[in-house]
């Protein structure tokens, strides 16, 4: 557990390299909420990399729920049906995410339907 | 400053004792000065010493300690006035470093006032970064108390709980020891002493080993005493009261507005008149307000639930204005009287107009639909509704991304109100969590676990049993006219200040040992007079100090205990920090690098 905060202070610096480390920690450490969490975050680093080639836009840093809500402001479903599926965002939370975005650009329209 | 007498025990005698200390140092340097502060201090400084007294000192300018480079000040001392902290140590020798570089008029001097304590640490820090030599003089301002009211000080350290219970540093507790012994020596030995708590019995230690060591140079143990009893409360003992809403007038404009050194500030707008409005440009967009007994309204006020606030103000509005119209009529004696009282009661239509638009804006916020859902969701999990199962509530605060800090405060009550979290559960809102606000809350959540306010289930339900045997949660009490402390969050009664309340009404600890059994840390319990008598019959002033900090509901709820005839008792609390539970959860969660 102690060693793992050390590791996480440094993120912002090392990103990868201390993400690892600290997925190891924790495994070490035998928290498994805490590995699973750093193995995700590493998985959805890898991701938003390959997403930042495609839409151009700067998304390191941003949470998944963050991720999947610019996604889908930019209307890009399919591509935040993936994040919903990959990254296993509750059915609850998605509709929230995207009531949200429906109500902020005024598309009382898409809203309607639900 | 008479808001701060009134009580038995004259608390005006620390403000004086400490700017005294601070004048006493500023006299030593005759010349032109200026003071750099330290942004934690400026604040309550100015409960001690305003700074029209330090003008008289020839303090000519005052700026707060930065990195960047001081402004360039014409005059013959620069003082730097800080916390022992190794931060700003760092600091300090940037700036003079800096300062003498650059100035080129005659020689100035530089001098360092450490509050309350020098440190042994920070002195090598500097003595590493050189600037050492550069410093004409390091001096202590002691000043261990701010003196926030008639009834209430405050050490204005806000991190003590974390320090002790997140980082196991006890530094902290050594100035609480250091604090409570200044305490005695002004207010003369205390007989009886309580409390409960890893930390309250670490103070307790210390004060008897410190009182041991100093035996020989003040021996005062027969000098008559101010306070009677003391009762040491560690926060561990009860991270409930800190959590749940608080509902008093004074509490919500903490939780609202936020309370800093007894000033508040509010939208501006709302304290004008319709004319005002649209006059007036909007220069100044926050109003600020003094909030201590001072103010007669205000002390009146202060300690009442939100929902008698109302019709106080209505009745007082009345009474006002009956009291301005009532001059038809009358001799020339009469008119004479009137017009001598008329500044008065100019004065009282200020202030209540001054607290209408205050509880205007309280009533704002107190009636979303926001706040009340959230105080729904927090009184069921304090009655024990549904706390072992994921909220739904919470859930949707997740989902909408509302501000982490009030998801927390929720979680960790529902936390101790189940007497630890399902794993299931907590592992659920830790990956909600982190999916929503990112990587860095995993810290915040890793911080209140070791902090021990987020846990796992454990065999006892100790809030279950708690909240059985000292009536934590009452039903159908009114708010108007309150009948028990639990008024000051509605339905909920301050685990601390029931404590207290068992505590004083049995006079020790011997009828609560079936509840003791639930709470964390060793008891401390001692007797320091031989003489029994003397301890039962006349006493009744108690210190209740918290360490770890303490809520405004709480110190309402003592001030409603003191005035039950039954108990007899006049309380005088310090306490470490007044906190609410947004701050004090903001000072375990931060990282270092925002401390």
């Amino acid at each position: 557990g102690f060693v793992t905060e050390s590791l996480d202070e440094k993120k912002t610096h090392t990103r990868d390299a201390s993400l690892t480390s600290a997925t190891e920690a924790y495994k070490k450490a035998r928290n498994e909420v805490g590995y699973s969490i750093c193995e995700e975050t590493l998985r959805l680093l890898k991701y938003q990399r390959l997403l930042e080639d495609k839409i151009n836009e700067n998304l390191v840093g941003k949470s998944v729920h963050d991720t999947c809500k610019r996604l889908l402001e930019l209307k890009d479903y399919k591509e935040a049906e993936k994040v919903r599926n990959n990254f296993k965002i509750p059915e609850k939370r998605y509709w929230w995410i995207r009531i949200q975005c429906l109500a902020d650009a005024g598309d009382w329209i898409e809203l309607e339907k639900f | 400053m008479s808001h701060l007498q009134g009580g038995k025990v004259d608390i005006s005698q620390i403000q004086i004792a400490a700017r005294n200390s601070l004048i006493n140092l500023l006299e030593k340097r005759p010349g032109s000065k200026a003071i750099v502060w330290d942004n934690s201090l400026a604040g309550p400084v100015g409960l001690v010493a305003q700074y029209v007294v330090l003008k008289d000192y020839e303090v000519i300018k005052m700026y707060p300690l930065r990195s960047t480079p001081l402004p360039t000040t014409n005059v013959k001392h620069i003082i730097f006035i800080t916390r022992p902290k190794l931060a700003f140590m760092d600091l300090i020798a940037q700036n003079v470093h800096h300062d003498s570089k650059t100035w080129t008029g005659p020689k100035k001097q530089y001098h360092l006032f450490f509050v309350p304590r020098k440190s042994l640490l920070c002195r090598k820090r500097l003595e590493h970064s050189g600037m050492f030599g550069s410093l004409s003089s390091i001096e202590e301002f002691k000043c261990d108390f701010f003196p926030f009211d008639s009834d209430l000080i405050s050490m204005e350290l806000p991190e003590v709980y974390r320090d002790y219970y997140l980082e196991n540093d006890p530094t902290s507790l050594y100035q609480v020891a250091q604090a409570i012994i200044l305490l005695q020596k002004i207010y003369g030995p205390i007989p009886r002493v309580w409390g409960r708590g890893m930390a309250a019995k670490q103070v307790w230690d210390l004060i008897t080993r410190l009182q041991r060591e100093n035996l020989n140079k003040d021996l005062k143990e027969h000098q008559s005493s101010c306070i009677d009893r003391l009762l040491i409360i560690d926060r561990s003992v009860d991270l409930i009261s800190p959590l749940a809403t608080q509902l008093t007038y004074e509490g919500l404009i903490d939780e609202i507005f936020g309370v800093n050194n007894t000033t508040a500030n509010f939208p501006a707008d709302k304290f004008l008149s319709t004319e005002e409005r649209s006059t007036q440009s909007l220069a100044e967009d926050k109003k600020q307000v003094i909030l201590n007994s001072g103010d007669k309204l205000f002390s009146e006020l202060r300690d009442k639930n939100f929902n008698a606030v109302g019709a106080f103000l209505s009745k007082q509005a009345k009474l006002i204005t009956s009291q301005l119209e009532d001059r038809h009529d009358k001799t020339v004696q009469e008119m004479k009287l009137f017009v001598q009282r008329l500044p008065s009661m100019l004065a009282n239509k200020e202030a209540l107009a001054r607290h209408t638009a205050i509880a205007e804006c309280i009533k704002e916020e107190t009636d979303s639909y926001e706040f009340l859902d959230c105080l729904q969701a927090e009184q069921e999990f304090l009655n024990c509704i549904e706390v072992d199962r994921i909220s739904p509530f919470i859930e949707d605060l997740i989902a909408q991304k509302k501000p982490l800090i009030k998801v927390l405060r929720l979680i960790c009550l529902q936390c101790i109100a189940s007497s630890g979290l399902k794993p299931k559960v907590l592992e659920y809102y830790k990956r909600e969590i982190v999916q929503v606000y990112g990587l860095k809350a995993l810290l915040a959540l890793t911080n209140l676990e070791k902090a021990g306010l987020l846990k796992t289930q454990s065999s006892t339900r100790q809030y279950t049993v708690l909240r059985k045997a000292l009536h934590l949660t009452m039903e159908d009490t009114s708010e108007i006219n309150p009948t028990d402390i639990s008024y000051v969050h509605s339905v909920y009664a301050p685990l601390s200040i029931r404590l207290t309340e068992q505590l004083l009404k049995s006079n020790g600890w011997k009828q609560l040992q079936d509840v003791l059994g639930l709470l964390p840390g060793p008891t401390v319990d001692e007797c320091l007079t031989s003489d029994m008598l003397n301890d039962s019959t006349t006493s009744n002033v108690v210190l209740v100090f918290f360490i770890g900090g303490c809520t405004f509901a709480e110190i309402s709820a003592l001030r409603f205990l003191s005035q039950q005839e039954e108990l007899n008792v006049e309380f005088i609390i310090a306490t470490t920090k007044l906190i609410n539970g947004d701050t004090f959860l903001k000072s375990i969660i931060s990282t270092e690098e925002d401390l």
